[in-house]
């Protein structure tokens, strides 16, 4: 039982976390980020596995790790509800080649972050992107204009 | 928007301008404002971490029990705050007139022991009676002309609220509480 429940706890714990401080902590955008989402995986593994190290509560935690994301994802395609709120919705940021300013500030986002998804593209400059998207992943996907 | 115009469009999205994607700002809105109460949550938590209300140290991280000119023997360090399987100290202090025909003894309440896993005790004790209620840890001493401190190192086994209580014998209990975290 103690497995289960810290399993459920710590995935819990995680998933209401990660949605208060937003996705874009989660999309590696820099390699401290990455050295964040390590150490943060460390200490997690610590707090579920305890002192117990045995075979059977590694699995124990494993399967009970794994069958609350199935369940997750069963919700999360029945019911739009637990979809939005367990994985967000994507944001435009970029319409008709305009910025919406407001929306890049309430997400943390700006110009200088959609210029460097752009140049992956080969874009050079901000009015050649038609569409920029804060995806629910915490990436920005770049459509570019017409003839860009 | 008539049927026709909306075929081909994947489940659930939306059209902004040409672009067809499920954008939500009714939803964006209320994340925001549980965002804005999470991290205020947080920074809380945290401060409650700093003062020592999770255990671990801090400005409300010791106590004291029991200073009271009559009894011989008194809680000189306790953590109100410990958590489960981390390893702790309690400090007992024995004023002179705490051992009589040669032996202190020291009793721990047995809710209190069971709650805990006693590691070690410096000194060490030169035995150990166990009743119903409580283990009486002997230590023979030749004079007690100044305080001594006897250090019980535990390490708490159970969550929740964990009653203690510790008394040389025949003498008022002192008691104390520590809340163990999970």
């Amino acid at each position: 039982m103690d497995a289960v429940t810290r399993a459920l706890v710590i995935y819990l714990f995680l998933l209401v976390l990660f949605r208060i401080i937003g996705r874009r902590s989660l999309a590696q955008i820099t390699t401290f980020d990455l050295v964040v989402l390590l150490i943060v995986s460390e200490a997690t593994q610590q707090a579920l596995l305890g002192q117990d190290y045995s075979v059977v509560n590694g699995f124990l935690v494993i399967l009970t790790l794994l069958g609350l994301n199935a369940f997750t994802l069963m919700l999360t395609w029945r019911w739009k509800f637990f979809d939005r709120w367990i994985n967000s919705t994507p944001l435009v940021l970029i319409q008709d080649g305009e910025p919406i300013d407001d929306r890049l500030k309430r997400s943390k986002i700006d110009e200088a972050d959609i210029l460097e998804e752009g140049r992956n593209q080969g874009l050079e400059r901000l009015d050649q992107i038609k569409y920029a998207v804060l995806e629910r992943n915490g990436s920005i996907s770049i459509i570019p204009q017409s003839g860009s | 928007m008539s049927e026709e115009e909306t075929k081909g469009w994947a489940r659930g999205t939306e059209r902004v301008g040409d672009l067809e994607v499920n954008e939500d700002l009714t939803f964006r809105r209320h994340l925001l404002w549980v965002q804005r109460v999470g991290l205020v949550v947080m920074a809380l938590v945290v401060v409650a971490a700093l003062l020592g209300l999770f255990g671990g140290g801090g400005l409300f991280a010791k106590g004291k029990a029991g200073s009271d000119d009559d009894n011989p023997l008194s809680i000189r360090e306790y953590h109100p705050f410990v958590r489960f399987m981390k390893p702790d100290d309690l400090r007992v202090q024995l004023e002179p007139g705490a051992a009589r025909e040669g032996e202190a003894r020291v009793w721990l309440a047995r809710e209190y022991v069971e709650g805990v896993q006693i590691q070690r005790i410096s000194p060490e004790p030169d035995d150990v009676e166990a009743g119903p209620d409580a283990l009486t840890y002997v230590f023979k001493v030749d004079e007690l002309d100044e305080p001594t401190a006897v250090t019980f190192h535990t390490m708490p086994q159970k969550f929740g609220l964990l009653q203690g209580q510790a008394a040389l014998e025949g003498k008022e209990a002192v008691n104390f509480k520590q809340f163990v975290y999970p």
